[in-house]
Parts: C-alpha cells; sequence; structure tokens
C-alpha cells in the first residue's frame, strides 16, 4: 500500500508542465488490479479447490430439485433415527414421495422434471435419516438453499448499502462524513438480536381468514433483517479504504494534473475499493452463516418444513452427549458448513494477497 | 517513523491489562461462593419468576415455595389427597359452607414465633387485595365478601365483611359465600400459605417503595414450612436449609437443598451424569427418550396435562363441525405418542387427561377412521383424495405453534397425517411465546397448539376452560347447554352427580370438538436411585421434607423388587461431597468404589 | 484528545438516547406483554399489574418515566420517602416485570459481574492465543508450522458456538473427565466457556497478526534492525509486533461485542448466571423493564470498548489524528 505520508502535494510538481505530469502519474498508478490479482489467485492449490467446491456447492443447492434425493420434508415416523447406509449396500429405491413446502414455479418445474427424468427413484439414505424418518442428506441440500440464500442477500446488501453508504462517506467527507459515520456507529451499538426478534414478531402480520398467506414470509423477514444488519462493518472498511485512497499519491496527482472526479473514480478509486469489497464480503459470509446458525439456536430461524444448516446443526447438538450417539445428525450438517466457511476463508485468504490488501477489521 | 515511546508504553500497559484481567477473572470467580454441596440438588428448569407466594403462579415456584411455606392443608405425595398442615384437624358444616380450621400447637416460622389464625386472616386479605395482582385470588372468591372485595374500587373497601375469622389464636374459620365442593383441594395450592406479618409490616415501615421486592430476600424472609430460605442467587442457585423450628423438623432428612436455575436441558443432563444434580425434571428431547427408558433412574408418569390443538370456530371453514371432526379423526394418535414422543404418553380421545381423574370416567370420542373422515370432508362440501375432484378444493390451514423442538415435530407429523389423508396442505407456523399467545387470544390463527394442566385432580379443572366467559377458551366456541352443565356440577357436592354432570359436558365438547385433543402427558423425571421417599405423582409434586438417602441395602431391595426388568443400566452413585445426615456412613459402605465416576463402566 | 473524548461524550449520550427510545418503542409495539400466560389472567388482576407497572399511563408519560430523570410514578414528590429521580437516566431501571420480586438494577448487579468476568477473560485468552499463533506461525512463513496454525485457526472460525461448546464438554468433562461440566463458583468452571467462547476470536486474531507481522517485516526500518544483526525472534517480538498490533486492537471493538453476542450461548450451555441469559429471555417474555436494562448496558458496554480502541489505536498509531477521527 501506499505512504499515508504522501497526501501533501509533492514538492517536485509544483512547476511541471502536464506532460510530465501524465508520465509520473502512469508511474505512481499501481498496475491494474485484477490483472495482478488473476494472476496470484491462479497459482494457490488451496484457492483453486475453494473455489472450485463453492461453485459446486452453490450448483448442489441451485438444482436440489432436480436431484434424485428423497424430499427433505417427507415423514416415515419411525421411533429411532436411522444410522448412515453405504451407497453400495442400498444405493437407492423407488419409493420417492413428492412432499414439499410451497415451492415457487422455477423450483415446481425443476421437481417435475426430477420425476420425469428419475421417476420414483431416489438415493438410499447414505446419511441416514433423522428422528422424523427424513433423509439428512436431503435436508443437507435443501438446507444449503437457505443458508446460502443468506448468505447471499447479506452479501447484496453489503454491496448496494454498505459501498455506497461508506464510498460517499469517504468521497464527500467533512460533515456528512462525520454523520453518516456516527450512524454507522449507533447502529452498532444497537443488539440485533433484541431487533431480530422483534421484526419477526411485528412482520408476523395476523391475517383474516383460512387459506390468505401473510405478508411477508418468514423466510423474507429473516433476509430483511440480517440484510439490514450486516452492510455496517462493509460501510467502514469502505470509508476507510477511500479516504487513504484520496490521500495517496497517485490521485493527488491526478487531480493536479487536472483530472475529472468521474474519471478518478472509475479509474483510481473503483477498482482499488473493489479488492477490498471482495475480500471483506467473502469474511462477511461466513460471519452470516453462522449468524443464521444462532439464530436458529435461539428458535428463531426459518420456519419448518423449511431446513437450513442452522435448524440441523441445532437440532444435531442434541445429539452431543454422553448418551446417545445419533453422530450423524450433528455430522453432516457441521461437516458441510464447516467445510464451506473454510473454503470461504481460503477463498478470501486468497484473494486478500492477491489484491494486496492488508487484513483490516471493520473499525 | 513512528515515534517509540508512547508504543513502548502501550505494549506494557496492555500486557499489564491482560495479566490484570486474567488474574481479575480468576479471583473474582474464586472469591465467589464456592459452597458446600446441598444433601440435596434438583432442578425443574429457569429461574422462578417469584418467592412471592401470592405474586408466583408456576411449577418450579410452586416446589420451592411449598417447601418454604405450610398451608392449611397439604396434598399427600402418594394420594393427593388433602392431609393435615399447619392445621391438625378441621371441621366442615353440613352446608359445606363453613371450615373450622385448628392449627397445631407446635406449628412455628422460621424465627420462632408461633403460627396463629390472624397470620392467616392477614394473608388471605393480602392475597384478596386487588394491590397485590395474585393470579390465584379467584380462587378464594367463594368465600363471602371476597369478590366485592377484590373487584370493587381501591381504597374504598374494608376487610371486616369478608368470611376469614380468627376464633382464637389457634382456630381460623373460613365462611363460604358460594359452595365449592373441593375447597380443600384449592387450599393446597401454595397461594395460600400464610405469611409472617410483623416481619413484612416492619419492612414496609422501613422501605415503604421497595419493600416489595425485598421481603423475600433470604435476611428478610420468614416462613413456616420445612425449610428457611439460606441464600438466592438469581438465576443460579437457592439454597434452602432445614427449619429448626418446623413441627415435624425430626422427620426431615435433607439439611440442605439447592434448587438450581438451569436453562438449557442438556446442561442439567451434563450435570446429572457427572453426579452434580440428583433430581431432574424437564422435557426431554425425544431423540434421547429411548436411551433413558433403559435406566433405572428414568421415571415417566402419568401426568394431569393435556396436549391439543385449538381449533379456530369463527373462521369458516372451521367453523363447520364435520370439518373438526375430519381433521380430528385423521390424527393417528397413537402413532404419535409410540413413535416421536416414545416416554409413556398416551393418546388422548377425551379432553381430561388419560381418560379419567380419580371416580371421573371421561366419555370417547369417535375414533380415528380415514375413511369417515373423508366423507365428513365430502359432505362439507370440499374434495378429498377419493372424490376425484367433486368438491371445492379445502383452503390450505396454518398450524400454529411457539418456537420450541417438540412441538415442531408434532405439527410436522400432524400435517403430515391430514395431507396422506385428506389431502389438507397445512403450513406451520411458528411464533416465540409471547406473540404466540397474544395471536390465539386474538383468534388470530386457524389451529393452534395449547396444554392444560390441571391444579389438583378434578374433571373441573380441564372442563371449565371451554365455558363461554373463560378466558382461557380462546376459540370462539360458544355453547349454552355446556355453560348450564358446567355451572350446575360447580354447585354439586356430592361427587357422582357432578361427575355425571361433568361427563354429559364432555361429551358435548368432544362431538362438537373447539379442541382436538392429541396426548395426555407424562412427568419425565431423572432420579438418584439412591434417593428414598421419592413419590410419583400425578402432579410431580414429591414432598421435599420426606426424601433422605437409602442405604446399600435398601436400594439393592428396591432394585430387585423393581418390575422394569434387569436390563435397566444402573445410574451413577453420588457424587463425592455428598453430605447427608443419616446416611453418609452407609453411603461410603454401600457404593464403594462406585464414589464421583461420572458413568458405569457399560456406559462408556 | 480532551476535545475527542467530549466529543465522543456527546455522541455517547446521543447512542444512548437512541437505543433506550427504539429499544422502549420496539418493545411496546411487540405483541403480547409481559402478563399475558398460557393461563390468562383474571381483567381485575392484570388490570392491577398493569397499575403497578404504569402500563395504564399513556405511552409518552411511560416513556417520559423510562427514561427519566424523574421519577413520575407522582408519590416521589408527595414526601411519602420515595426517590424523586428514577429512569434509566438516573440509574433505575425499576422492578422487572417477570421476576415479580427482584429489581432490574438486583439483576445487572448479580449477573454483569459474571458476564464482565467471562467475556474480559475470554478477550484476553483471544488475545493471548491468538498472539502466539500469529507470530509462531509469522515466524517462518510458509512452514509446516506456519500451515498448521492456519489451519487451526481457520478451525475455530468454521463452527457454530453451540456446536463448539459441547463438543468441548464432550471431550473434556466426559471422555477425559478433568473439568466440571456446567455451573459457575470455581476458576475451573471457567475453562470451558472462556475457550468456547474465545476460539473464534483468537482465530480472527491469529490470521490479523500473521498478516499485519508479515507486511510489517517487509518495511525498511525491520530490514535496518535485521542488518544491525537481531536475531529474527528478536525482530519479530520487539520491532515487528508493535506495527502488528494496530489492527489487532482495531479488531477489539467488534470483538467485544461478538463476546458479547456469544455469552448468550455460551452462557446457556454452561449454564453461567450471566447477563447473556436475560438478554434473549426479556425480550421474549415481553420484561420491558429488564429488556431495557440490559440493552443499554450492551449498548454502553459496546461503544465504551470502542472509544477505549479509538484510543489506544491512536497511541499505537501517532499519524492517526483523533481531532479528525472524532
Amino acid at each position: 500500500m501506499s505512504e499515508r505520508s504522501a497526501s501533501s502535494t509533492p514538492s517536485w510538481f509544483r512547476d511541471a508542465d502536464y506532460e510530465f505530469a501524465a508520465v509520473q502519474i502512469e508511474r505512481l498508478r499501481p498496475e491494474s488490479p485484477w490483472r495482478k490479482a488473476r494472476e496470484r489467485l491462479g497459482r494457490r492449490a488451496s484457492v483453486r479447490w475453494s473455489l472450485r467446491f463453492l461453485v459446486f456447492l452453490a450448483l448442489l443447492s441451485f438444482l436440489a430439485p432436480l436431484l434424485p434425493l428423497p424430499s427433505p420434508a417427507a415423514i416415515t415416523v419411525a421411533a429411532e433415527p436411522a444410522p448412515p447406509v453405504a451407497p453400495w449396500s442400498a444405493f437407492g429405491d423407488h419409493k420417492f414421495v413428492a412432499e414439499y413446502w410451497e415451492l415457487n414455479p422455477l423450483d415446481r418445474a425443476l421437481v417435475s422434471l426430477r420425476t420425469s427424468l428419475f421417476g420414483k427413484w431416489r438415493t438410499g439414505p447414505w446419511l441416514g435419516t433423522d428422528a422424523l424418518g427424513r433423509d439428512v442428506l436431503a435436508r443437507v441440500v435443501w438446507g444449503s438453499r437457505t443458508s446460502l440464500l443468506v448468505a447471499l442477500c447479506a452479501a447484496l446488501t453489503s454491496l448496494v448499502v454498505g459501498v455506497t453508504w461508506g464510498a460517499l462517506a469517504g468521497l464527500v467527507g467533512g460533515r456528512l462524513d462525520n454523520l453518516l459515520m456516527r450512524i454507522v456507529d449507533v447502529l452498532f451499538a444497537v443488539p440485533t438480536i433484541f431487533i431480530v426478534i422483534f421484526t419477526l414478531s411485528f412482520l408476523d402480520a395476523p391475517k383474516g381468514a383460512v387459506g390468505e398467506a401473510p405478508l411477508l414470509s418468514r423466510e423474507q423477514v429473516f433476509f430483511l433483517v440480517v440484510g439490514a444488519v450486516s452492510w455496517l462493518s462493509m460501510a467502514r472498511v469502505v470509508r476507510g479504504q477511500v479516504l487513504e485512497l484520496k490521500r495517496s499519491a497517485f490521485v493527488e496527482a491526478a487531480r493536479i494534473a487536472g483530472a475529472s472526479t468521474p474519471w478518478i473514480l472509475r479509474v483510481h478509486v473503483l477498482p482499488n475499493v473493489l479488492g477490498l469489497v471482495i475480500v471483506n464480503l467473502t469474511l462477511t459470509l461466513p460471519s452470516v452463516i453462522l449468524y443464521e446458525a444462532f439464530l436458529s439456536f435461539l428458535g428463531l430461524g426459518v420456519e419448518p418444513p423449511k431446513v437450513s444448516w442452522g435448524l440441523l446443526a441445532a437440532e444435531g447438538a442434541e445429539a452431543l452427549n454422553p448418551l446417545e450417539s445419533y453422530v450423524w445428525l450433528i455430522a453432516a450438517p457441521a461437516v458441510v458448513m464447516a467445510l464451506t466457511l473454510f473454503a470461504l476463508q481460503t477463498l478470501g485468504d486468497g484473494l486478500r494477497d492477491a489484491f494486496g490488501v492488508e487484513e483490516r477489521s471493520e473499525r | 517513523m513512528m515515534a517509540h515511546a508512547p508504543a513502548v508504553w502501550i505494549r506494557r500497559t496492555l500486557a499489564a491489562l491482560l495479566v490484570a484481567l486474567v488474574v481479575g477473572a480468576v479471583l473474582a470467580s474464586a472469591l465467589g461462593t464456592r459452597r458446600e454441596r446441598a444433601d440435596f440438588v434438583f432442578t425443574g428448569g429457569g429461574e422462578v419468576r417469584s418467592l412471592d407466594p401470592h405474586a408466583a403462579t408456576g411449577i418450579p415456584e410452586g416446589r420451592v415455595i411449598r417447601a418454604l411455606f405450610e398451608g392449611l392443608v397439604v396434598r399427600d405425595p402418594q394420594t393427593l389427597k388433602p392431609a393435615p398442615g399447619c392445621a391438625e384437624t378441621w371441621e366442615v358444616s353440613p352446608d359445606g359452607r363453613t371450615y373450622t380450621f385448628h392449627l397445631r400447637p407446635d406449628a412455628r416460622w422460621s424465627n420462632g414465633d408461633p403460627v396463629t389464625a390472624t397470620d392467616f386472616v392477614w394473608s388471605w386479605t393480602r392475597l384478596l387485595e386487588p394491590r397485590t395482582a395474585a393470579e390465584y385470588a379467584a380462587q378464594l372468591w367463594c368465600v363471602e365478601g371476597a369478590r366485592e372485595f377484590a373487584t370493587g374500587g381501591d381504597g374504598a373497601h374494608d376487610p371486616t365483611p369478608l368470611g376469614l375469622r380468627a376464633l382464637d389464636e389457634r382456630t381460623f374459620e373460613v365462611r363460604l359465600a358460594e359452595v365449592q365442593p373441593r375447597f380443600l383441594d384449592v387450599l393446597c395450592f401454595y397461594a395460600f400459605v400464610p405469611l409472617h406479618r410483623a416481619s413484612i409490616e416492619a419492612l414496609q415501615a422501613r422501605h415503604p417503595t421497595s419493600w416489595g421486592t425485598l421481603w423475600t430476600r433470604p435476611e428478610h424472609l420468614v416462613s413456616n414450612g420445612a425449610y428457611y430460605l439460606a441464600e438466592r442467587r438469581i438465576h443460579e442457585r437457592i439454597r434452602l436449609a432445614k427449619s429448626p423450628h418446623y413441627w415435624e423438623a425430626d422427620g426431615v432428612a435433607m439439611r440442605t437443598v439447592d434448587v438450581l436455575a438451569l436453562e438449557s436441558w442438556s446442561s442439567a443432563l451434563n450435570l446429572y451424569l457427572t453426579g452434580e444434580i440428583d433430581w431432574v425434571d424437564g422435557a426431554i428431547p425425544s431423540n434421547l427418550v429411548g436411551r433413558l427408558k433403559e435406566r433405572e433412574d428414568f421415571r415417566a408418569t402419568p401426568y394431569l396435562g393435556v396436549y391439543f390443538y385449538r381449533v379456530n370456530t369463527t373462521r369458516p371453514p372451521l367453523d363447520d363441525v364435520r370439518v373438526r371432526q375430519a381433521l380430528s379423526r385423521t390424527v393417528r394418535r397413537a402413532e404419535i405418542t409410540n413413535k416421536v414422543l416414545k416416554a409413556g404418553q398416551a393418546p388422548n380421545h377425551s379432553f381430561t387427561p388419560w381418560g379419567r381423574i380419580g371416580a371421573y370416567t371421561a366419555p370417547a370420542m369417535a375414533p380415528a377412521d380415514a375413511a369417515a373422515a373423508a366423507s365428513l370432508l365430502a359432505a362439507a362440501g370440499f374434495a378429498t383424495p377419493a372424490s376425484k375432484g367433486v368438491g371445492k378444493p379445502f383452503p390450505k390451514l396454518e398450524l400454529h405453534f411457539n418456537s420450541s423442538e417438540t412441538h415442531r415435530a408434532l405439527a410436522e407429523v400432524v400435517a403430515h397425517h391430514w395431507k396422506q389423508a385428506l389431502g389438507i396442505d397445512a403450513k406451520l407456523r411458528n411464533q416465540e411465546w409471547k406473540a404466540f399467545l397474544s395471536a390465539q387470544s386474538s383468534l388470530d390463527y386457524d389451529l393452534s397448539r395449547s396444554s392444560w394442566i390441571g391444579d389438583y385432580a378434578d374433571p373441573g379443572n380441564f372442563l371449565e376452560i371451554w365455558t363461554s366467559d373463560s378466558p382461557n377458551n380462546r376459540t370462539g366456541w360458544k355453547n349454552a347447554r355446556y355453560d348450564e352443565l358446567i355451572a350446575r356440577a360447580r354447585g354439586t357436592l356430592v361427587e357422582a352427580q357432578r361427575n355425571a354432570l361433568y361427563r354429559e359436558a364432555e361429551q358435548i365438547l368432544l362431538n362438537e370438538l373447539p379442541c382436538i385433543p392429541i396426548y395426555s402427558y407424562v412427568s419425565q423425571n431423572l432420579v438418584n436411585p439412591r434417593l428414598g421417599g421419592f413419590d410419583d405423582n400425578a402432579l410431580n409434586e414429591p414432598s421435599l421434607a420426606r426424601l433422605y438417602w437409602r442405604d446399600g441395602v435398601e436400594l439393592d431391595a428396591a432394585r430387585k423388587a423393581d418390575k422394569r426388568g434387569k436390563k435397566r443400566a444402573l445410574a451413577p452413585g453420588p457424587s463425592n461431597g455428598l453430605r447427608s445426615p443419616r446416611v453418609d456412613a452407609l453411603l461410603f459402605e454401600a457404593s464403594g468404589g462406585a464414589q464421583g465416576r461420572p458413568l458405569n463402566e457399560d456406559e462408556r | 484528545m480532551l476535545r475527542f473524548l467530549v466529543r465522543r461524550a456527546a455522541w455517547f449520550a446521543l447512542t444512548t438516547w437512541v437505543v433506550i427510545t427504539l429499544a422502549f418503542f420496539l418493545l411496546r409495539a411487540a405483541p403480547g406483554g409481559p402478563f399475558s400466560s398460557e393461563r390468562k389472567l383474571h381483567p381485575s388482576v392484570e388490570a392491577a399489574l398493569r397499575e403497578q407497572y404504569h402500563l395504564d399511563w399513556p405511552l409518552w408519560k411511560q416513556y417520559l418515566h423510562t427514561l427519566g430523570p424523574l421519577n413520575l410514578d407522582g408519590r416521589g414528590w408527595l414526601g411519602d420517602g420515595a426517590d424523586p429521580f428514577g429512569g434509566v437516566l438516573a440509574g433505575d431501571f425499576g422492578p422487572s416485570m417477570q421476576h415479580r420480586d427482584v429489581s432490574v438494577n438486583d439483576v445487572l448487579a448479580s449477573s454483569l459481574p459474571i458476564s464482565i468476568t467471562l467475556g474480559s477473560l475470554a478477550l484476553a485468552l483471544a488475545l493471548v492465543l491468538g498472539l502466539s499463533a500469529g507470530v509462531a506461525s509469522a515466524h517462518s512463513p510458509g512452514s509446516k508450522l506456519d500451515q498448521s496454525v492456519r489451519a487451526l485457526a481457520t478451525g475455530g472460525l468454521v463452527l457454530p458456538n453451540f456446536v463448539l461448546a459441547s463438543l468441548l464438554v464432550l471431550v473434556f468433562a466426559f471422555w477425559i473427565p478433568v473439568l466440571p461440566v456446567a455451573g459457575f463458583g470455581t476458576p475451573r468452571h471457567l475453562v470451558l466457556p472462556s475457550l468456547a467462547l474465545a476460539l473464534p476470536f483468537a482465530a480472527y486474531i491469529a490470521r490479523l497478526s500473521r498478516a499485519g507481522l508479515l507486511e510489517t517485516l517487509s518495511k525498511d526500518y525491520i530490514r535496518t534492525a535485521r542488518a544491525k544483526g537481531a536475531s529474527r525472534a528478536r525482530i519479530l517480538w520487539k520491532h515487528a509486533l508493535r506495527g502488528a498490533l494496530a489492527p489487532v486492537v482495531s479488531y477489539l471493538g467488534p470483538a467485544a461485542a461478538g463476546v458479547l453476542t456469544g455469552s448468550l450461548v455460551i452462557e446457556r450451555i454452561f449454564a453461567i448466571p450471566g447477563a447473556g441469559t436475560h438478554f434473549i429471555a426479556s425480550a421474549l417474555n415481553r420484561d420491558y423493564t429488564l429488556a431495557m436494562g440490559v440493552t443499554v448496558v450492551y449498548a454502553v458496554l459496546v461503544f465504551g470498548f470502542n472509544t477505549l480502541v479509538d484510543v489506544a489505536y491512536t497511541l499505537l498509531d501517532p499519524r492517526l489524528d483523533l481531532e479528525q477521527e472524532a
């Protein structure tokens, strides 16, 4: 990173003409952060594998209705959860029943495609079943949708609200900066869990008659709330970076050289901020996924029969006691969750190194 | 270049701060209260709401308050019948309107004062005062003048017309305005214990505004039960110590009792398994029930509680009795109790739990029958899986419950039953407790989970909630005949006649089904097998004063007599540090090397 | 510095006010009240209770009463010995509505020290573990040590803390029975909960300090020191750590807030009578006064800690100017 002390106008610049200045600007301006990043990123195997894993997971989660899995909500009440069965001893059977919650049209189409492709065939209980006879593998795959969606939602708000907020504060500076950042501070001090509990109870609006749908589903409320609280750190980080860039030598030089503000923004500020934004995102996503688990643990998670990793983990955590040994109930969600978060972190690390971003916290 | 001095300074400060933090934390915790383990330790869930018998209403509160205070009559822990408590004897006038209680001459407060009839008059007057805002005051409204006194304007009332009189130091007379056949059963409840007037009034004089939060502190609370309050740490533990002035102090074995406040059942289980707790009572996660049932220390006893779904009878199509019948007749209750709950709960075919209470036998509702249910639904004009498109599609129902794993699992299973048998889609709606209650009160639900626990063994306790004016009805269901039957039963002294009326009323309820009963509760206790005097009863109210530690001989005999067979795993022995006055020596002789081991070998 | 602190104090007042107001109106707007229960109260009883806790007052009056610093109870001004001051601004949160015989101040007085003990121990543990891991792994980047430390550090960040805590109990209280399973009272009782609470933060600090160290190690003055013949360990501890501390210190603010939130779960699993338990319970029970109490305390702690961190940060890096930051 450039030295912060370079914020004052360099003395050699005073008498120089524009042509000379342009050459100097080129020399001061770092090479394109994108190209450099791509090169550095490709070199690390761990990063490549993480990326592959995440893409695979995203595909799996998106295509969940298409896969020949048992339905995640189909109940066959049994007295005990059944342990995992190796695929080679019970590869599958023809007992598929389409039992889902209310799906959106796309998922419905995928489900009907699945039925025409695989018929009634479904995979065996490779990861065991839970106490209501539901397939753990299917639940983990379907559960990934909620967890990834929450993460995605948080990512979007971070990007849209957080980046705009931080950039605005950093660019305009002065009073507005002060105001915006203090608002963030105040919001930081408000306990989010409190907000979550109450928003969930208001927006779960009463309805008048049988069969009427409420205004917002619990899941939507949940996404809103998680989004609403996840942009704060992004705003701080972006503002810090923008301030630093504003003071940096090459922006200063460009400004003196007469470059327009939009041009400076596009060429100098944006690319340098983007790297940091992406890095920060890969660090936000794990914390949001863990937050979902935390809420599920408190009983504030998604509405059943929908599933999420957090819900599975919270349910399974009961298995972690000295009496019982339904380990698969906790192992399955915990392992995928750990792998995903691990991949996200590795990717974040890789990106950070690639963009040469200092690891900084959300101050 | 950075300035060097502040950096060194900050690093040193930081290091010093770190050390200070750690040392401080360790010291703080060490200075905290390392106390001897109590003779007996148990938990019944979270922190008690209050130790004021007039403000408390819950079950965990009851356990502590009944150990601290003793009312006129107490429930016999085996039969649940009223037995002499603070009152040695009593007489009832032939018309059932006047009760005269004779207090024990040796009934004493924990400070040595005798318990007098005036104490009762004063306490019950406090209970009835509107300012006290006691939930159970309404149970005493059958006393002369009580209703007017309790609901009259503030300040304008005069306690003399109340039918409560101290005839002398030890004779307490209660006159009733209306007949209450179960008056003695009512009095067993902990709201009707005496309070120590002198100490409370002294406190009121000294702290006119804050006495309400002060008088139940250990340094101020004077009680008349087997125990007195030795220590209270909010959200941690309540320590009870044996009161030397209790009239039956010789029969009380446990010198100290700890009541732990534990929010999570799994931490209670962990503490139990390491011998830190001797009795855990709680709703056990159903995944664990299978393993626990194999253990000798797991005790499931029928409990006076019913689990049911309320039906909002004001919303079409649920206002149609045929729809309600159809829904009820497609719930496979036995599957729920045998495969989901598994602890010994029973499918409920009446609203009264277990189908009977004492001499009362409940009528049964129409049996589960998917085909009959489908034809009922078709008769109501709806399409069913068998009707091949005839009839309107049934709207999407909403099954409303409060956030909890068991309720969720049950709702999922019931929704599955309806889907399978009737093709009805039921969406699940889960709300946190208070929002849930608010929605239920304002009839903002289709079907809503509920439960009802009896205060004492009487069908009226359960059936009275369905009268039109009952605040606990919450379904919009009204039936004039039902109201009349219940009102008549209330005033009938002869038990057989009363039960006949209740039976007729319950039959109406089961035909109309403003509620769909699901199952009857069991209490689920993990009890150290060495514990003696622990009586299983339908209210899960063992008497703390009767508990003792059994010696090896008695334990072996009990194990042999246990009908549940040999395969039950033996429970852990009492942990180290257990100091029980009576069996201390016996324990060491009997359990030998088992001391303090968390689990037996076969459980590892 | 003084000006900075004064400004911060002004913001602090504003934040507290916002939190109080927000909490007050959120609580009142949420469905259900402190006295709703499965067994519905008789209307006369409920009315008496509402009167006792002033819930029968108009909302604005309740708000002013809650906010303080004047006790609007009326009684206080009639010379009956009641305190004329009350409300949050007077440091009096009133009686708890759920636990009817204790005041919120009692609850906080008994639970807050426990939470702070646990929280500061966890933070200290996170710093010690995190920094040592960071230094160890920066000592020889790319080595086996580095790789294993980094894998471990990531491991602390990938599991929900309730799973982590349950695992710790299972391993250290049952399989290797060396520590108590739950409870509070001796230093031994603190080991598992503070560890479970600290691990995720230790992991993050390890990553931060490693990155910071590697960055600082490439600076000129380190090269100078190395040229003078200082050993690598000496350079790491003596010279580089100072520069690497800045991001760690600035992380302590969010970490403190995170520790507070994490303690909600940890206190429940380990049955620790801290304030975290009340946090969720009071909101769910609509215990207006207790919920207000814990929320205000939370906000004050987070804000205070963040200010402290800002001060420490400037002391570490004199180039930053507090005047500017404020």
